[in-house]
Protein backbone atom coordinates (compact mmCIF):
# COMPACT_ATOMS: atom_id res chain seq x y z
CA UNK A 1 0.00 0.00 0.00
CA UNK A 2 1.28 3.47 -0.87
CA UNK A 3 2.57 5.39 2.13
CA UNK A 4 0.96 8.72 2.92
CA UNK A 5 3.22 11.74 2.65
CA UNK A 6 3.74 14.32 5.37
CA UNK A 7 5.49 17.60 4.71
CA UNK A 8 7.38 18.93 7.74
CA UNK A 9 8.30 22.62 7.64
CA UNK A 10 10.47 24.22 10.31
CA UNK A 11 13.65 26.27 10.46
CA UNK A 12 14.89 24.21 13.40
CA UNK A 13 16.92 21.24 12.03
CA UNK A 14 16.66 19.35 15.36
CA UNK A 15 12.88 19.58 15.27
CA UNK A 16 12.81 18.36 11.67
CA UNK A 17 15.05 15.43 12.43
CA UNK A 18 13.27 14.25 15.58
CA UNK A 19 9.82 14.45 14.05
CA UNK A 20 10.89 13.02 10.71
CA UNK A 21 12.15 9.92 12.52
CA UNK A 22 8.97 9.64 14.55
CA UNK A 23 6.68 10.03 11.53
CA UNK A 24 8.71 7.58 9.45
CA UNK A 25 8.55 5.19 12.40
CA UNK A 26 4.79 5.64 12.29
CA UNK A 27 4.76 4.48 8.66
CA UNK A 28 4.60 7.84 6.84
CA UNK A 29 6.73 9.09 4.03
CA UNK A 30 8.27 12.38 5.17
CA UNK A 31 9.71 15.30 3.25
CA UNK A 32 11.13 18.37 4.93
CA UNK A 33 11.76 22.04 4.19
CA UNK A 34 13.29 24.79 6.31
CA UNK A 35 11.69 27.79 4.59
CA UNK A 36 8.14 28.56 3.51
CA UNK A 37 9.28 29.17 -0.06
CA UNK A 38 10.96 25.77 -0.37
CA UNK A 39 8.00 24.14 1.34
CA UNK A 40 5.57 25.52 -1.22
CA UNK A 41 7.65 24.27 -4.15
CA UNK A 42 8.00 20.87 -2.50
CA UNK A 43 4.30 20.64 -1.70
CA UNK A 44 3.37 21.34 -5.33
CA UNK A 45 5.66 18.53 -6.41
CA UNK A 46 4.92 15.82 -3.84
CA UNK A 47 1.26 16.71 -3.04
CA UNK A 48 1.42 15.66 0.62
CA UNK A 49 -1.63 14.35 2.48
CA UNK A 50 -0.60 16.43 5.51
CA UNK A 51 1.63 19.43 6.19
CA UNK A 52 3.04 20.34 9.59
CA UNK A 53 4.03 24.00 9.61
CA UNK A 54 6.01 26.11 12.01
CA UNK A 55 4.71 29.70 12.20
CA UNK A 56 7.74 31.89 12.83
CA UNK A 57 10.42 31.16 10.24
CA UNK A 58 11.94 33.69 7.86
CA UNK A 59 9.04 36.02 8.72
CA UNK A 60 6.91 36.21 11.89
CA UNK A 61 3.86 34.95 9.99
CA UNK A 62 5.53 32.54 7.54
CA UNK A 63 3.42 29.57 8.61
CA UNK A 64 0.14 31.51 8.39
CA UNK A 65 0.97 32.74 4.89
CA UNK A 66 2.13 29.30 3.79
CA UNK A 67 -1.10 27.71 5.02
CA UNK A 68 -3.11 30.17 2.92
CA UNK A 69 -0.98 29.51 -0.17
CA UNK A 70 -1.36 25.75 0.26
CA UNK A 71 -5.14 26.17 0.44
CA UNK A 72 -5.19 28.33 -2.68
CA UNK A 73 -3.17 25.96 -4.86
CA UNK A 74 -5.13 23.32 -6.77
CA UNK A 75 -2.39 20.73 -6.24
CA UNK A 76 -2.02 21.40 -2.51
CA UNK A 77 -5.44 22.45 -1.25
CA UNK A 78 -6.50 19.01 -0.08
CA UNK A 79 -3.56 18.64 2.33
CA UNK A 80 -4.55 18.60 5.99
CA UNK A 81 -2.62 21.34 7.76
CA UNK A 82 -1.28 21.33 11.30
CA UNK A 83 0.19 24.57 12.63
CA UNK A 84 2.76 24.00 15.27
CA UNK A 85 3.92 27.08 17.08
CA UNK A 86 5.87 28.45 20.01
CA UNK A 87 4.20 31.81 19.41
CA UNK A 88 1.86 31.50 22.39
CA UNK A 89 4.76 30.92 24.76
CA UNK A 90 6.77 33.76 23.18
CA UNK A 91 3.77 36.09 23.48
CA UNK A 92 3.27 35.16 27.11
CA UNK A 93 6.91 35.94 27.82
CA UNK A 94 6.44 39.36 26.20
CA UNK A 95 3.27 40.02 28.22
CA UNK A 96 1.02 39.76 25.14
CA UNK A 97 -2.18 38.15 26.28
CA UNK A 98 -3.73 36.72 23.15
CA UNK A 99 -3.11 33.13 22.15
CA UNK A 100 -3.75 31.08 19.07
CA UNK A 101 -5.87 27.98 19.35
CA UNK A 102 -8.21 25.89 17.23
CA UNK A 103 -10.86 28.58 17.83
CA UNK A 104 -8.94 30.86 15.47
CA UNK A 105 -9.26 28.55 12.48
CA UNK A 106 -10.80 30.45 9.61
CA UNK A 107 -11.08 29.68 5.92
CA UNK A 108 -9.71 33.12 4.96
CA UNK A 109 -7.04 33.87 7.55
CA UNK A 110 -6.15 30.56 9.19
CA UNK A 111 -7.27 27.75 6.89
CA UNK A 112 -5.75 24.97 8.99
CA UNK A 113 -7.05 21.80 10.60
CA UNK A 114 -5.26 21.99 13.92
CA UNK A 115 -3.25 24.54 15.89
CA UNK A 116 -0.87 22.99 18.39
CA UNK A 117 1.66 24.42 20.81
CA UNK A 118 5.35 23.67 20.78
CA UNK A 119 7.05 21.84 22.31
CA UNK A 120 5.21 18.69 21.28
CA UNK A 121 6.26 15.10 21.81
CA UNK A 122 6.94 13.40 18.46
CA UNK A 123 4.55 10.57 19.43
CA UNK A 124 1.79 13.11 19.99
CA UNK A 125 2.44 14.65 16.56
CA UNK A 126 2.28 11.21 14.95
CA UNK A 127 -1.06 10.62 16.70
CA UNK A 128 -2.51 13.93 15.45
CA UNK A 129 -1.34 13.28 11.89
CA UNK A 130 -2.84 9.79 12.03
CA UNK A 131 -6.10 11.26 13.38
CA UNK A 132 -6.29 13.64 10.40
CA UNK A 133 -5.19 11.47 7.48
CA UNK A 134 -5.48 7.98 8.87
CA UNK A 135 -2.76 5.41 9.23
CA UNK A 136 -0.37 4.42 6.50
CA UNK B 1 -1.57 45.04 28.64
CA UNK B 2 -5.05 44.87 27.24
CA UNK B 3 -5.47 43.59 23.74
CA UNK B 4 -9.25 43.51 23.73
CA UNK B 5 -11.52 46.04 25.37
CA UNK B 6 -14.92 44.80 26.24
CA UNK B 7 -17.84 47.14 25.85
CA UNK B 8 -20.55 47.43 28.44
CA UNK B 9 -24.22 47.83 27.82
CA UNK B 10 -26.04 50.37 29.93
CA UNK B 11 -29.75 50.14 30.44
CA UNK B 12 -31.05 53.59 29.74
CA UNK B 13 -34.13 52.81 31.83
CA UNK B 14 -36.39 54.68 29.43
CA UNK B 15 -40.12 54.28 29.87
CA UNK B 16 -40.89 55.98 26.59
CA UNK B 17 -42.27 54.25 23.55
CA UNK B 18 -39.60 53.41 21.00
CA UNK B 19 -39.61 55.55 17.89
CA UNK B 20 -40.03 53.98 14.47
CA UNK B 21 -37.24 53.79 11.94
CA UNK B 22 -35.81 57.22 11.25
CA UNK B 23 -34.48 58.38 7.92
CA UNK B 24 -30.83 59.28 7.56
CA UNK B 25 -31.47 63.06 7.25
CA UNK B 26 -33.56 62.98 10.44
CA UNK B 27 -30.87 60.98 12.24
CA UNK B 28 -28.22 63.43 11.10
CA UNK B 29 -30.27 66.43 12.28
CA UNK B 30 -30.96 64.77 15.63
CA UNK B 31 -27.27 63.94 16.08
CA UNK B 32 -26.40 67.60 15.47
CA UNK B 33 -29.19 68.71 17.83
CA UNK B 34 -27.68 66.46 20.46
CA UNK B 35 -24.26 68.08 19.97
CA UNK B 36 -25.82 71.54 20.16
CA UNK B 37 -27.73 70.65 23.31
CA UNK B 38 -24.62 69.25 24.99
CA UNK B 39 -22.72 72.43 24.15
CA UNK B 40 -25.62 74.60 25.33
CA UNK B 41 -25.84 72.59 28.53
CA UNK B 42 -22.13 73.03 29.15
CA UNK B 43 -22.62 76.77 28.75
CA UNK B 44 -25.42 76.71 31.29
CA UNK B 45 -28.43 77.09 28.98
CA UNK B 46 -31.47 75.38 30.48
CA UNK B 47 -33.58 75.62 27.33
CA UNK B 48 -33.07 75.74 23.60
CA UNK B 49 -35.55 77.14 21.14
CA UNK B 50 -36.40 75.52 17.83
CA UNK B 51 -35.32 78.78 16.18
CA UNK B 52 -31.83 78.50 17.70
CA UNK B 53 -31.45 74.91 16.57
CA UNK B 54 -32.89 75.64 13.12
CA UNK B 55 -30.46 78.53 12.71
CA UNK B 56 -27.46 76.39 13.61
CA UNK B 57 -28.70 73.50 11.48
CA UNK B 58 -29.50 75.83 8.60
CA UNK B 59 -32.99 74.35 8.19
CA UNK B 60 -36.52 75.60 8.66
CA UNK B 61 -37.78 75.93 12.23
CA UNK B 62 -40.83 73.76 11.52
CA UNK B 63 -38.53 70.88 10.59
CA UNK B 64 -36.83 71.05 14.01
CA UNK B 65 -40.20 71.09 15.76
CA UNK B 66 -41.29 68.11 13.68
CA UNK B 67 -38.08 66.20 14.54
CA UNK B 68 -38.52 66.94 18.24
CA UNK B 69 -42.14 65.77 18.10
CA UNK B 70 -41.13 62.60 16.25
CA UNK B 71 -38.90 61.53 19.12
CA UNK B 72 -41.31 62.73 21.80
CA UNK B 73 -39.51 65.83 23.06
CA UNK B 74 -42.03 68.43 24.17
CA UNK B 75 -41.29 72.14 24.13
CA UNK B 76 -43.05 75.13 25.62
CA UNK B 77 -44.07 78.23 23.66
CA UNK B 78 -41.60 81.12 24.13
CA UNK B 79 -39.42 78.93 26.38
CA UNK B 80 -38.20 76.17 24.09
CA UNK B 81 -37.09 72.65 24.83
CA UNK B 82 -35.39 71.74 28.13
CA UNK B 83 -31.73 71.13 27.27
CA UNK B 84 -31.47 68.20 29.68
CA UNK B 85 -34.50 66.56 28.13
CA UNK B 86 -33.10 66.93 24.60
CA UNK B 87 -29.81 65.35 25.65
CA UNK B 88 -31.39 62.48 27.57
CA UNK B 89 -34.00 61.62 24.96
CA UNK B 90 -31.65 61.91 21.98
CA UNK B 91 -29.11 59.72 23.74
CA UNK B 92 -31.85 57.10 24.07
CA UNK B 93 -33.03 57.45 20.47
CA UNK B 94 -29.54 57.57 18.94
CA UNK B 95 -28.30 54.75 21.14
CA UNK B 96 -25.67 56.97 22.73
CA UNK B 97 -26.40 55.69 26.23
CA UNK B 98 -25.29 52.21 25.20
CA UNK B 99 -21.88 51.10 24.05
CA UNK B 100 -21.61 49.12 20.86
CA UNK B 101 -18.43 47.13 20.35
CA UNK B 102 -16.64 47.45 17.05
CA UNK B 103 -13.50 46.01 15.53
CA UNK B 104 -11.15 48.28 13.64
CA UNK B 105 -9.46 46.73 10.63
CA UNK B 106 -6.38 48.41 9.21
CA UNK B 107 -3.96 50.28 11.46
CA UNK B 108 -2.18 52.49 8.94
CA UNK B 109 -2.09 56.27 9.41
CA UNK B 110 -5.85 56.73 9.23
CA UNK B 111 -6.75 53.64 11.25
CA UNK B 112 -4.24 54.60 13.94
CA UNK B 113 -5.63 58.13 14.10
CA UNK B 114 -9.15 56.71 14.53
CA UNK B 115 -7.83 54.41 17.23
CA UNK B 116 -6.34 57.33 19.14
CA UNK B 117 -9.52 59.40 18.90
CA UNK B 118 -11.22 59.32 22.30
CA UNK B 119 -14.51 60.82 21.14
CA UNK B 120 -16.24 57.70 19.77
CA UNK B 121 -17.36 56.60 23.23
CA UNK B 122 -19.44 59.79 23.48
CA UNK B 123 -21.40 58.41 20.55
CA UNK B 124 -21.75 54.93 21.92
CA UNK B 125 -18.99 53.29 19.91
CA UNK B 126 -16.23 51.40 21.63
CA UNK B 127 -13.39 49.89 19.63
CA UNK B 128 -13.03 46.42 21.14
CA UNK B 129 -9.86 45.52 19.27
CA UNK B 130 -7.78 46.64 16.30
CA UNK B 131 -6.30 44.38 13.65
CA UNK B 132 -3.83 44.53 10.82
CA UNK B 133 -2.65 41.98 8.29
CA UNK B 134 0.85 43.47 8.29
CA UNK B 135 3.01 41.69 10.86
CA UNK B 136 5.30 44.70 11.09
CA UNK B 137 2.42 46.44 12.86
CA UNK B 138 1.21 43.51 14.94
CA UNK B 139 1.82 43.82 18.70
CA UNK B 140 2.62 47.53 18.38
CA UNK B 141 0.84 49.90 20.73
CA UNK B 142 -1.45 52.60 19.36
CA UNK B 143 -3.07 54.65 22.09
CA UNK B 144 -4.63 52.20 24.51
CA UNK B 145 -4.57 49.34 22.04
CA UNK B 146 -2.24 46.55 21.01
CA UNK B 147 -2.60 45.81 17.31
CA UNK B 148 -3.68 42.22 16.83
CA UNK B 149 -3.03 40.01 13.81
CA UNK B 150 -5.94 39.41 11.42
CA UNK B 151 -5.65 35.73 12.32
CA UNK B 152 -7.20 36.64 15.72
CA UNK B 153 -10.08 38.66 14.29
CA UNK B 154 -12.53 35.82 13.83
CA UNK B 155 -12.39 34.64 17.43
CA UNK B 156 -12.71 38.22 18.75
CA UNK B 157 -15.80 38.82 16.59
CA UNK B 158 -17.28 35.52 17.78
CA UNK B 159 -16.37 35.94 21.46
CA UNK B 160 -17.69 39.48 21.82
CA UNK B 161 -20.54 39.09 19.31
CA UNK B 162 -19.26 42.16 17.47
CA UNK B 163 -21.55 43.47 14.73
CA UNK B 164 -19.80 46.70 13.77
CA UNK B 165 -16.52 47.12 11.90
CA UNK B 166 -14.51 50.23 11.18
CA UNK B 167 -12.69 49.60 7.93
CA UNK B 168 -9.49 51.50 7.15
CA UNK B 169 -7.63 49.15 4.85
CA UNK B 170 -6.10 49.94 1.42
CA UNK B 171 -8.62 50.11 -1.42
CA UNK B 172 -7.17 47.01 -3.09
CA UNK B 173 -8.24 44.74 -0.22
CA UNK B 174 -11.28 46.65 1.10
CA UNK B 175 -13.99 44.69 -0.74
CA UNK B 176 -12.59 41.26 0.08
CA UNK B 177 -12.14 42.31 3.72
CA UNK B 178 -15.72 43.60 3.82
CA UNK B 179 -16.99 40.35 2.27
CA UNK B 180 -15.15 38.37 4.93
CA UNK B 181 -16.48 40.59 7.74
CA UNK B 182 -20.04 40.20 6.48
CA UNK B 183 -19.57 36.41 6.30
CA UNK B 184 -18.40 36.56 9.92
CA UNK B 185 -21.59 38.30 11.06
CA UNK B 186 -20.70 41.98 10.86
CA UNK B 187 -23.88 43.97 10.19
CA UNK B 188 -22.58 47.55 9.99
CA UNK B 189 -19.41 48.85 8.37
CA UNK B 190 -18.02 52.33 8.82
CA UNK B 191 -15.87 52.47 5.72
CA UNK B 192 -12.85 54.77 5.54
CA UNK B 193 -11.32 52.88 2.63
CA UNK B 194 -11.56 54.87 -0.60
CA UNK B 195 -13.91 52.55 -2.47
CA UNK B 196 -17.65 52.12 -2.56
CA UNK B 197 -18.38 48.78 -0.87
CA UNK B 198 -20.94 46.32 -2.19
CA UNK B 199 -22.70 44.53 0.66
CA UNK B 200 -25.96 42.58 1.11
CA UNK B 201 -29.12 44.58 1.74
CA UNK B 202 -29.22 43.75 5.45
CA UNK B 203 -25.76 45.25 6.06
CA UNK B 204 -25.40 48.98 6.66
CA UNK B 205 -22.41 50.79 5.23
CA UNK B 206 -21.42 54.35 5.92
CA UNK B 207 -18.77 55.42 3.41
CA UNK B 208 -16.38 58.16 4.51
CA UNK B 209 -14.52 58.81 1.33
CA UNK B 210 -12.02 61.48 2.40
CA UNK B 211 -10.55 61.84 -1.10
CA UNK B 212 -14.01 62.47 -2.52
CA UNK B 213 -14.76 65.07 0.15
CA UNK B 214 -11.49 66.84 -0.55
CA UNK B 215 -12.11 66.76 -4.33
CA UNK B 216 -15.54 68.32 -3.70
CA UNK B 217 -14.01 71.10 -1.58
CA UNK B 218 -11.29 71.87 -4.14
CA UNK B 219 -13.84 71.84 -6.95
CA UNK B 220 -16.04 74.35 -5.11
CA UNK B 221 -13.06 76.55 -4.28
CA UNK B 222 -11.98 76.58 -7.93
CA UNK B 223 -15.48 77.38 -9.14
CA UNK B 224 -15.75 80.15 -6.57
CA UNK B 225 -12.33 81.51 -7.65
CA UNK B 226 -13.39 81.50 -11.30
CA UNK B 227 -16.58 83.46 -10.48
CA UNK B 228 -14.66 86.04 -8.42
Amino acid sequence: MKKKTVLLVDDDPDFLEANRLALEGGGFLVCTADTAEDALKLARRVRPEAAVLDVVMDAPDSGFALARKLREGSSTQSARIILLTALNELNREKGIIYEFSDRDRDERWLPVDRILNKPIKPQKLVAVVRELIGGP
Amino acid sequence: MRAVRQGRKIDSGSDRAPVGELSRPVLERLAICHQLAVRAGEEGAENMSSAQMANLLNVDETLVRKDMATVGIAGKPRVGYPTGQIIKRLEEVLGLSEYTDAVLIGCGSLGSALLRYPGFSKYGLRIAAAFDADYNKVNQRVGDYTILPMEKCRSVIDTFAVEVAVLAVPAAVAQETADWLVARGIRAIWNFSPIHLRVPADVVVRNENLALGLAELIHHLKRKGAKD
